[in-house]
């Protein structure tokens, strides 16, 4: 499964790694594309409420008052009505791609399955909520659209009369009936919406909202496109005759001419097969992790940090069971838990300066305890001393790139399931005495982290943002960030032989320091990840 | 017995509608709240809801805290500063502008050729009863409850309909359709499109409702001339027995 998406990830990689130039991580449209969903959701909304206000609910009039927008008041009626359709195809498009990069890149099984299980009944909202906004035009396009869906509707038997009945001839199609299907196009869009609060909601800190930067720039494309390429209707409808031809919204309609082609029954079997399908992705196969992260009660002072850090709500906060004089502890939901090590890396008890048999933190991970990641480290370091010249460890994690690809003579690595597992303390430690002359840490792209806010909190963490932080008295020059996504080798190369550069200008400047009795360079150095305190 | 009650209908709603609902709503509803965890999110438990107003309240006086040793939460900026990053922005959301505006009206499609019109055959009929009406007895009226003697008894199933369409003599459709209804007591519905040439053309209509296989039962044969586009309907007025075309 993991090899069949290999490639697919590949090409995902690269076409982002482009985006990333102009954009910077945090604006790559790619990595926003939920978000950005959400955004043309708001601007069709939007669009859609100003457009109520001007549209006529009648049969004989809704085809007038759409035209009098589009031409007469076409500096504002006109690009609304544009900003509707081209917000709702595009939030066609980003849901796709962003429906096909959670599936790529494998966030979709285990305790992300819920999430993904309810972009289902999404999908069905949003195309019922599409469709129904193209019979209200009441053109030919939404006489073909109206009259295909009412046949496919039929076809279930569930109607006495056929409903298609009511769109037969001139005449035949009423005020009230057209009332309710603007009243499907109103209550769609809010079902859709209820059912896009639920697909976050098991998410820990959610982000909705696109990048400030983002949002303004795919808005202006919006307003421009709908400037350059006006919507505009076919011909009025007209139920004496059939429609001929048509310039369908392929976001929406690409599935008539199948229904043309195929009969309402082959499209309902497509249709529910293709939903099945897709929302039994996550158990085909299901995800096997490691066991979920466990809480050592004596070792827990209810600080709230792993509850404040872990990216999918799996740790709560309970009133202390145990007596001791703490007001909380926390608990780990192992139903939601992804064993990243996320809040390993956030308890402040997970120091690796102790002895082994101490070496016992709040929270730890069963499968990857935290003596094992200190055991790694002490490999590490040892194996990269053994050469001659600086001695680098890298500090990598199971999703980005493959560190051990980049071990050579002074370079050793360990990993980690999420770079977000990595405590401050442990850096210090690899850095102290009879430690690495210098230390990499990386991860997954920027922006980008498998477990949603490994990189976020790590950048937060060695800033001095956010507990646990990074002590001060960990030389900077001899760390350096360097986030590098699973194809980003020659980056990581890149920098490997900077930083080595780096390293050995400072050993000798430190020599030479010592020697004249002067001071060091290492002060002059701009700090690799900011300040701390 | 069971087959009457669901045929039978509860103020106008067939109760062969309201039964599947009664039945299978309360396992969906179950499954979404139970084993979705829909109930636990939209109706969280009080003891949730404490520990997350505890846990918020938490983090608040944490933030609080920080804030006031000046160590509130610093996001490293990571947008596009240069005027020619911005510049750069553009040939991508240009490139999505295309995708967008090119697919929302391109490729044409020809649903129905300009030259040719569309016969709908849209006709919904009760076919005969398959027994037909007699009138009760005094007698068996008199062992009848008093709601429930009415003077008529009949079966309340009907013959499938047989409707038969010929264009130019030839043959272009031809099904029975059966009854709607648990008790097959319902109408016999059609709905079928037919794409012919624009011109004259013979049109001849026939439905057996009886049982048979002639379609003699009602006929209608006429001669029509067709547009381009026209969409012609064929149909049956139950009012007056007839066939008709629109």
């Amino acid at each position: 499964m993991s090899n069949f998406r290999r490639p697919l990830q590949d090409a995902f990689l690269l076409l982002e790694a482009i985006f990333d130039k102009p954009f910077g991580p945090e604006w790559n449209p790619f990595r926003q594309m939920g978000t950005l969903a959400f955004f043309f959701f708001w601007v069709a909304a939007v669009s859609g409420i100003y457009i109520y206000i001007l549209f006529d609910t009648s049969v004989a009039e809704a085809y007038q008052s759409i035209e009098y927008m589009t031409y007469e008041q076409w500096y504002l009626g006109g690009i609304m009505r544009s900003l509707h359709r081209y917000a709702s195809d595009a939030m066609v498009v980003t849901a796709a791609l962003h429906m096909s990069r959670e599936f790529i890149f494998d966030r979709y099984r285990d305790v992300r399955w819920f999430t993904w299980f309810t972009g289902v009944p999404i999908l069905w909202f949003l195309y019922t909520s599409g469709i129904s906004g193209y019979w209200l035009v009441w053109d030919q396009l939404a006489q073909y659209v109206a009259i295909g869906s009412m046949e496919w509707l039929d076809w279930l038997g569930i109607f006495g009369e056929p409903v298609a009945n009511n769109f037969l001839t001139r005449g035949s199609l009423t005020d009230r009936f057209f009332t309710l299907l603007i009243f499907m196009h109103i209550f769609a869009p809010l079902i859709l919406l209820f059912i896009m609060w639920i697909h976050v909601m098991r998410v820990a800190q959610p982000k909705i909202n696109p990048p400030r930067g983002l949002a303004l720039g795919s808005l202006l494309m919006l307003v421009v496109l709908a400037l350059v390429k006006p919507a505009v209707s076919h011909a009025p409808a007209d139920l004496g005759t059939t429609p001929t031809d048509l310039n369908l919204d392929w976001y929406y309609m690409l599935f008539y001419p199948v229904f043309d082609k195929l009969g309402p029954g082959a499209l309902w079997g497509l249709a529910i097969g293709i939903s099945f399908l897709i929302a039994s992705l996550p158990w085909l196969p299901p995800l096997r992790r490691p066991k979920a992260a466990m809480v050592t009660l004596d070792q827990c002072n209810g600080c709230t940090r792993c509850f404040n850090d872990c990216p999918f709500g799996a740790v709560t906060m309970q009133p202390r069971t145990d007596g001791r004089p703490y007001e909380q502890e926390a608990i780990v939901n192992p139903k939601l838990c992804t064993s990243c090590g996320i809040c390993v890396g956030a308890c402040p008890t997970s120091t690796p300066f102790r002895h082994s048999d101490m070496l016992v933190t709040g929270i730890d991970l069963p499968d990857f305890p935290l003596a094992k990641v200190r055991a790694k480290f002490n490999k590490a370091i040892e194996s990269a001393r053994q050469a001659e010249g600086p001695s680098i460890l890298i500090v990598g994690c199971d999703h980005g790139v493959d560190t051990r690809s980049h071990e050579s003579a002074g370079v050793a690595s360990a990993k980690l399931p999420c770079i977000g597992m990595l405590p401050p303390s442990f850096i210090d430690y690899a850095l102290g005495r009879d430690g690495a002359d210098g230390m990499i840490v990386t991860g997954c792209r920027d922006c980008d982290c498998f477990s949603r806010l490994g990189i976020r909190w790590t950048e937060d963490r060695l800033a001095g943002a956010r507990d646990p932080y990074l002590r001060k008295r960990v030389p900077r020059e001899r760390l350096k960030v360097q986030w590098a996504g699973r194809t980003d080798g020659v980056t990581l190369d890149q920098a490997i032989e900077a930083f080595r550069g780096e390293l050995t200008a400072l050993d000798e400047a430190e020599a030479a320091a010592k020697e004249t009795g002067g001071t060091s360079l290492a002060g002059e150095t701009t700090p690799a990840a900011g300040g701390a305190e | 017995m069971i087959g009457g009650f669901l045929a039978s209908s509860i103020n106008g709603v067939p109760v062969f509608y309201i039964v599947p609902i009664v039945i299978f709503l309360p396992i969906v509803l179950f499954l979404l709240f139970k084993v979705v965890g829909l109930g636990n999110i939209l109706f969280p438990p009080r003891e949730v809801v404490a520990e997350r107003k505890r846990a918020e309240k938490a983090k608040n006086e944490y933030e609080e805290k920080r804030r006031q040793k000046g160590l509130s939460q610093v996001r490293p900026d990571k947008s596009p500063k240069s005027p020619l990053l911005w510049a750069l922005q553009a040939p991508p959301y240009i490139a999505f502008a295309i995708v967008l505006g090119i697919f929302s009206s391109w490729p044409g499609y020809t649903y129905h050729a300009a030259d040719h019109a569309l016969i709908k055959l849209s006709l919904s009929h009760p076919g005969k009863r398959k027994v037909e009406c007699r009138k009760r007895t005094r007698e068996e009226l008199a062992k009848l409850p008093p709601n429930m003697r009415t003077p008529m008894q009949c079966s309340r199933e009907r013959w499938p309909v047989l409707v038969e369409l010929k264009v130019d003599g030839e043959t272009v459709f031809r099904q029975y359709r059966n009854p709607a209804g648990l008790s097959k007591d319902g109408a016999s519905s059609f709905y079928e499109k037919f794409a012919v040439p624009a011109g004259t053309h013979k049109l001849n209509i026939g439905i057996n409702d009886t049982g048979g296989t002639e379609t003699t039962d009602f006929v209608l044969e006429r001669s029509v001339d067709l547009k381009p586009a026209q969409a012609l309907v064929v149909g049956f007025h139950e009012s007056d027995h007839r066939i008709f075309l629109k």
